[in-house]
């Protein structure tokens, strides 16, 4: 029937659309087009629209006329119920990656919907850049789905736990004593006693706002042993400035807070006021594994053996971690605190069995170390900055850094039986080459900056990552202020950094999503080659140039592109994508560290086919048919993110 | 010949082509059986919601101008498949009446020769019944059009939401406002009641999808109420048009 639709039922329903975003920005014929593929469909009040029990999502609503509401019926969920308004599509980021939606839609009044199947969303995507760029580009809230699904498949998996990356707020589960800064010890005592309870926050007057905590440990400590003086004001024994966070901080923030620190407890305000507290034993309650156990037990060690016991229940929390959805930033946050702590670990227990010699120095740690962007899979990259008497000749020199390499030597060989292979460059502090005095540190890079040899620049983008792991930190900062000072004047320098960084182009394709540029492993990107490594560079390349101290990438890019008068939207985007590339290559690590675990999703099967290439081969390397749709569509968006940060390079130094 | 004689009588000017012939014979063979019609389940159901604008609300003497219709399938109203046309008029209808549909002298003019605007749009309309609201005034306008230039009725079978709104909705019609309209509510009650909005009231094609979102809203009624096929819901009005008037 070569009828045409009515023209006054299409103009209606475009002029209905054109109301709303994205519709007001997209083209007549477009509009029309889309709706002779409309259907309108009306729900009663309080019917349910789609829910996640219906599978894959078929159709794309459109909200035309009334209130739905989004809720997530899933027992770990603490999100408040979304309100859609008229002209709001639902639920787009389950249409585009295929897959069941993760709230439960219902009609708040009656309701119409217009709806669009598949076929028509897809026409749609590929008919209007507007309608895409909406549905896909922003990038953060597509991050945020990824994000609440890998927690939705986690939460399905574990019914009713809590996840690391829950806010504070629903482990409060009472509001927390209080007492007055001049209440006598012996009350205190007597209260805790009578309510059984293992601390109290010690306020001002009737005040909320926190000037102290007392705990248990305290009453052995401060009060028992010392023979104080029970009368006196709680004040006195208390520990004063106890830290808080805010109630909306993840639980994984907290634990790494008690990790890091050694605390047992922080408390949790809002606006400044006292709203609870968080013991570790709450956070214990849902983590077999705790942060806190960890850090404890790197304390303990006493040799390799033990050290790489340790090292194995980091990587195990770390992949417990990633399925949580705990966001990358966090997760490399704390696979490098964690592993700082075994390298501090080792270095003390190394100057046991072969003191360094009794000058100034300090550990450095390089490259992605030095950055604090350590995945699971990391090998050593150090060296060792000393100080020798200003009198020192140089046989005196010499005669230290065999001291030093003696005692290096020790550390690198703890540090490979705790799991960290030897660096295959070499790039370790017992090797010669790389255990320097601070003026042989500045000619060496000095040297490199002047003739910048191919050799010249790889070393440089590991070494200028340097960062104080341990001993003087001192010595690390002089060469950094000196390095920063210098390396804006050295153009040629960084015109071949630029170049070099520009020789890998994110392998985007015009018709297909990505480029099939790899040929021992086809139909695989190395994420770490083609999506980390631009920002990585670009990141240094900025910084280096706008005399920025930073090391860590998305420190750098913040600082560095502030300085260069980039937007921080624009910036954001940039940090945004290169966190998602660090998750997938997290989540992959994660899946060739686990593949005897087949749940752990999509990846797997099409692992298991290159199940005989070795991991540390695959580690970096993900299959792009094998993503999801929402997944591969974020990838897309942030390689693209890296060629205009690319451009920007280009731009900048005439590369 | 005996069509010939027929045609006479009501005076078409011209003559059905061969072409157009078989074009009726084949919609004609398309029509179901009531008893056919009346089994096919609600969700499968197809149905046309049609609206008409004449020359006036005379039906025996009035003109057909235009004709607006939409398809409603389950509880969907597929806005693609839709359809209008203005029919075209030798005789131009009082501006008063241009006023209320805003079809133009010189659109009603240049509007669709009337033998193919009826084909187009009963095949248009298939085997599917036809719905209106206040049905019969678009039924008779349809039916005197057709009889008028294609020399025949189809005998499409009609539903009537103005008979089944009441029929499925609680409306208080024991009150007042009720009594004051005779007839029962307006389309304009109902429209207002769902919140659906009509783009340009008295527009064929415009009040078709209004009426069409309604007939939806009262599907989803009647799916709810357990009704089970397309002849529950015509039962459903006709016995209540029967019990109005009495």
């Amino acid at each position: 029937m070569a009828v045409q639709p009515s023209p006054t039922i299409l103009a209606a329903t475009v002029a209905e659309l054109r109301g709303h975003a994205p519709f007001n920005q997209m083209a007549d014929h477009v509009l029309s087009r889309l709706a002779t593929k409309l259907t309108l469909r009306y729900y009663a009040e309080g019917s349910v629209i789609k829910s996640p029990d219906d599978g894959v999502v078929s159709t794309l609503s459109i909200l035309q006329r009334g209130h739905v509401l989004g809720v997530n019926h899933s027992p770990s969920s603490s999100e408040r119920p979304l309100t859609l308004v008229e002209g709001e599509m639902f639920p787009i980021g389950a249409m585009i990656s295929r897959r069941a939606t993760v709230l439960t839609f219902s009609a708040a009044t009656d309701v119409f919907c217009y709806e669009l199947s598949e076929s028509g969303f897809a026409e749609l995507m590929e008919a209007s850049p507007e309608f895409r760029n909406f549905a896909t580009t922003r990038l953060a809230h597509l991050l945020d789905l990824s994000r609440q699904h890998i927690q939705s498949t986690f939460s399905r998996n574990v019914s009713g736990a809590q996840t690391m990356a829950s806010p504070l707020r629903s482990l409060i589960k009472r509001s927390p004593v209080t007492v007055n800064v001049a209440t006598p010890i012996s009350q205190v005592l007597a209260m805790m006693q009578a309510l059984k309870i293992g601390s109290v926050i010690v306020v001002e007057d009737s005040s909320t706002i926190p000037r102290g905590i007392f705990t248990e440990r305290d009453v052995l400590a401060r009060v028992a042993l010392p023979q104080a003086d029970q009368s006196a004001a709680i004040a006195n024994v208390m520990t004063a400035d106890p830290v808080a966070l805010p109630t909306t901080a993840t639980v994984f923030e907290a634990a790494k807070l008690m990790a890091d620190r050694r605390f047992r407890h922080v408390l949790v305000t809002e606006d400044g006021r006292l709203v609870g507290i968080v013991s570790e034993r709450d956070l214990f309650q849902m983590q077999r594994l705790s942060l806190g156990e960890i850090a404890k037990s790197i304390d303990r060690c006493a040799d390799g053996m033990s050290l790489a016991k340790v090292a194995d229940d980091v990587r195990q929390m770390a992949l417990a971690l990633v399925g949580q959805g705990v966001a990358a930033e966090q997760l490399t946050q704390f696979v490098t605190t964690m592993n700082d702590a075994i390298a501090e670990k080792a270095i003390e227990l190394a100057a046991i069995e072969s003191p360094p010699p009794n000058v100034e120095w300090c550990w450095i740690g390089l490259g992605s170390e030095g950055r604090m962007e350590q995945t699971l899979v990391t090998d050593q990259d150090n060296a060792i900055i000393f100080a020798p008497a200003v009198s020192a000749g140089p046989m005196d020199i010499e005669a230290l850094r065999v001291g030093f390499l003696a005692f290096a030597t020790v550390v690198n060989r703890l540090l490979d039986q705790a799991g960290f292979p030897f660096c295959r460059g070499d790039i370790m502090a017992k090797n010669p080459r790389w255990c320097l005095t601070q003026s042989e540190w500045r000619n060496l890079f000095e040297a490199w900056m002047r003739s910048p040899s191919s050799l010249a620049l790889l070393n440089a983008a590991i070494f200028f990552d340097f960062r104080a792991l341990h001993g003087k930190s001192e010595l690390v900062t002089d060469l950094r202020d000196w390095l920063r000072s210098v390396a804006p004047t050295q153009k040629l320098f960084l015109h071949q950094m630029a170049a070099n960084a520009l020789q890998v182009r994110p392998p985007l394709g015009l018709i297909r999503d990505f480029v099939d540029a790899d040929d021992v492993y086809p139909g695989t990107i190395d994420l770490k080659k083609f999506g980390t490594r631009p920002f990585i560079d670009a990141a240094r390349l900025f910084a280096l140039a706008n005399q920025v101290s930073a090391t860590n990438t998305a420190d750098r890019l913040r600082q560095a592109m502030r300085k260069m008068r980039v937007g921080d939207d624009e910036i954001s985007a940039y940090i945004d994508s290169f966190h998602f590339v660090q998750l997938l290559r997290l989540r992959n690590n994660q899946r060739t560290t686990d593949m005897d675990h087949a749940d752990r999703g999509d990846f797997v099967a099409a692992q298991a086919e290159l199940d005989n290439q070795s991991n540390a081969q695959m580690a970096n390397r993900i299959r792009t048919d094998a993503l999801n749709d929402l997944d591969r569509r974020i990838l897309k968006e942030a390689l693209r993110q890296a060629r205009k940060l690319q451009a920007r390079v280009e731009m900048d130094f005439q590369a | 010949m005996a069509m010939e004689w027929l045609r006479h009588l009501f005076g078409n000017p011209v003559p059905l082509s061969g072409l157009q012939c078989s074009r009726l014979r084949a919609i004609e063979s398309n029509i179901p059986a009531p008893s056919e019609l009346s089994g096919i389940g609600l969700a499968q159901a197809r149905w046309v919601v049609a609206d008409v604008e004449a020359s006036g609300l005379n039906v025996w003497n009035d003109q057909l101008i235009a004709i607006g219709a939409v398809v409603v399938a389950g509880t969907r109203v597929h806005l693609g498949e839709s359809h209008e046309v203005v029919l075209r008029q030798t005789k131009i209808s009082s501006q008063d009446n241009i006023l209320i549909h805003r079809i133009s002298g010189r659109d009603q003019q240049s509007g669709v020769d009337a033998v193919e605007a009826l084909l187009a749009f009963l095949e248009f309309a298939g085997n599917s019944p036809l719905v209106g609201y206040h049905a019969s005034f678009d039924q008779i306008m349809l039916e005197r059009a057709c009889k008028k230039y294609l020399g025949t009725t189809i005998g499409t079978t009609w539903l009537d939401l103005a008979a089944l709104a009441p029929a499925l909705v609680d409306t208080e019609q024991g009150s007042a406002k009720t009594q004051a309209f005779g007839h029962g509510y307006p389309l304009d009650w109902w429209l207002q009641r769902y919140r659906i909005e009509v783009s340009a009231r008295h527009n064929a094609a415009a009040d078709a999808l209004g009426t069409a979102q309604l007939l939806g809203v009262l599907l989803s009624i009647a799916e709810k109420q357990g009704f089970a096929n397309v002849g529950a819901v015509l039962e459903s009005a006709k016995d209540y048009a029967w019990l109005r008037r009495r």
